[in-house]
């Protein structure tokens, strides 16, 4: 067993040493103590329709595998060949059929991972058991719509994991659907990106878009820490000024507007109309969005992104459209390598809606994500800056610790504050120190 | 999400090479040649004018498009392509990034209604301040162009690029 870090800091304090970002023996323990150890998104139970339906997925650096058995039941396991340890299956996802094979010598299992084939058994000798050499079982589970899986968990259920994120999380992802899907690698820390799905200091700054599209800026909202690490921004956003921004775009890029060209802005936001406060549109019973948290929530949240520890990402559509909750993605980052991180993106619709709805969904989801987005495209060149600087001895720390009051958001709170990060750096911490 | 089919490939009905007119070939690749200086020259005025005004200008990766239809974007109408030439021309955060397209294995035939369907292949290399310079994405363009008194113009560019994986900036025209 690795020994722990000796971090100069106390991270959950929000000053945070920046040795977590460069040193290769805390991204070993980073894999070994947190991401073995905590529950992961994998996919959608609709990647898993019928039986022989896989996903798989990376945790860890161990490859997983996430199948649909003919009893309905989802299970996971290593994909690994028990026999010399062959991938079984190279793809991201597909159906198996009835059996998964190995390439290398045809070891076959089936869908409940027992072996099933072994070509020229005999010459194994009369004590060999298949029963012995069944696929490695991983943990899964599944939260409505969503599949888990975790190496070796340390809390008993995914609901523990969860904690104060369940019940505010169960009524964005009830029937979804996966519609699209996507990845990219940037050169940095996989913590940059989780962070910043966390932070609502960064917006106004490092998105010209939003400083320039919105009527002043997204400070009307909260951040708020929920037990154990994970987080939820919410924002209203302002009316829009579209003249305004049509001028920025030219000012920094020298296209002409002046011939009274509107842009589009995000997802083509502007010709559906602005989106200010809905009418009548009074928050939820009480006065917030929902119960669980310290404090209550703004009148006319139309924004929420939902980060669970320790790397996945969920923002759903406005609350207040037709589409609503039904329709958002779902982000996760993969460490690499210290400064290296692959971010998958998953976008959904709801089951119900029709292929027009489905391609409008896409094109407005995908519009602002990604490494080619909008806005996106941003986050990933400040991860990267990030990675650059923390390199050096330009300071030995950084800071989450904006917000002063007590406790993890609330009424006195802003939605620059950083409750959030300091929760994630709590837990993160715990993990980090356990030795056990 | 399914495996990738090859249902709804964007070859369909185009002829091969050596089918395509000489003539209607170099046409094509002068509109593409002119294209890719727009791109590489910084001139995103020229970039959007390049597009008729009810033009599309579309990118995604090959699993998305012949599975679910994901385009990354679609830009529609010279709002949609004015703040995309303004996103990959400064207003976006990166960093200063010269760009190279190299556009080859042009395709064209003429349609029933007097357009031009047009298919090539497109590799963009880039060079930014402190590495060497490097390949950065490749794929195939799907297009429909329309003659003008100005010369070819894009009514539809779809770009379908050959990645399952993309880099991390690609804030870039294609």
């Amino acid at each position: 067993m690795k020994s722990s870090p000796d971090l100069r800091t106390d991270l959950a304090t929000g000053v945070v040493d920046r040795e977590i970002y460069t040193s290769e023996k805390i991204f070993a323990l980073e894999q070994e103590r947190i991401f073995t150890r905590t529950w992961h998104y994998a996919c959608t139970t609709r990647d898993l329709k019928k039986p022989g339906d896989y996903f798989t997925v990376s945790i860890a650096e161990q490859p997983v595998l996430v199948i649909r058995g003919n009893d309905g039941e989802i299970r996971a396991f290593h994909n690994a060949c028990t026999h010399r340890g062959a991938i079984l299956t190279g793809e991201r996802c597909g159906n198996q059929g009835q059996t998964l094979k190995c390439m290398y010598h045809a070891w076959a299992f089936n869908l409940k991972g027992d072996l099933t084939g072994v070509p020229h058994e005999e010459g194994y000798g009369p004590g060999f058991d298949r029963r012995a050499y069944g696929l490695r079982p991983v943990h899964c589970d599944t939260f409505h719509d969503l599949v888990f899986v975790a190496i070796r968990p340390t809390v008993p259920s995914l609901t523990d994991f969860l904690g104060e994120m369940a019940d505010h999380l169960a009524p964005y992802v009830q029937g979804i659907e996966p519609i699209g899907r996507n990845s990219w690698i940037y050169q940095g820390n996989w913590k940059f990106w989780h962070e910043n799905f966390r932070d609502d200091y960064h917006a106004e700054f490092t998105h010209r878009s939003i400083r320039d599209l919105l009527v002043g800026t997204t400070a009307r909202g909260w951040n708020w820490g929920a037990a154990p690490g994970h987080s939820v921004l919410q924002w209203a956003f302002p009316p829009l000024d579209p003249p305004k921004y049509a001028r920025a775009l030219q000012r920094f890029s020298g296209v002409d507007f002046s011939d009274g060209t509107m842009p589009v802005g995000w997802s083509s936001m502007l010709a559906q109309g602005p989106p200010g406060p809905p009418e009548g549109f009074e928050g939820g019973p009480d006065g917030g969005f929902g119960g669980g948290f310290e404090g209550g929530g703004p009148p006319e949240i139309r924004q929420e992104v939902l980060a669970l520890f320790p790397n996945l990402d969920i923002q759903p559509g406005p609350k207040d459209t037709p589409r609503g909750m039904k329709a958002g993605f779902l982000q996760t980052v993969t460490p690499l390598g210290v400064d290296r991180t692959r971010v998958d993106i998953t976008v959904y619709s709801d089951i119900e809606d029709d292929a027009a709805a489905r391609q409008e969904a896409l094109e407005n989801l995908a519009d602002t994500q990604g490494s080619w987005g909008k806005l996106s495209c941003d986050d990933t060149e400040a991860a990267t800056r990030c990675q650059i600087g923390v390199r050096g001895e330009g300071g030995p720390y950084s800071l989450f610790t904006r917000g002063v009051a007590p406790g993890r958001g609330g009424e006195d709170a802003d939605v620059r504050d950083e409750y959030s990060q300091r929760e994630f750096f709590r837990v993160y911490q715990q993990y980090l120190q356990d030795e056990s | 999400m399914t495996a990738p089919t090859t249902e709804g490939r964007h070859d369909a009905g185009m002829p091969t090479a050596a089918m395509t007119s000489p003539g209607l070939r170099a046409e094509v690749e002068d509109h593409y040649i002119s294209y890719a200086l727009t791109m590489d020259d910084k001139r995103p005025n020229d970039w959007v004018a390049l597009f008729l005004g009810t033009g599309l200008y579309a990118v995604g990766t090959h699993n998305n498009v012949s599975t679910t239809g994901m385009w990354w974007y679609t830009d529609r109408g010279p709002g949609a392509l004015k703040e995309r030439a303004a996103y990959t021309n400064g207003y976006l955060r990166h960093n200063p990034t010269r760009t190279l397209h190299t556009i080859t294995n042009v395709r064209a035939r003429e349609t029933e209604d007097g357009r031009i369907k047009a298919e090539a292949y497109v590799v963009l290399y880039v060079t930014d301040r402190v590495e060497l310079s490097r390949f950065h994405v490749c794929g195939r363009y799907d297009d429909l162009l329309a003659r003008t008194d100005d010369g070819l113009r894009f009514v539809e560019h779809r770009v379908v690029l050959d990645a399952e994986t993309l880099p991390g900036n690609m804030g870039v025209l294609l």
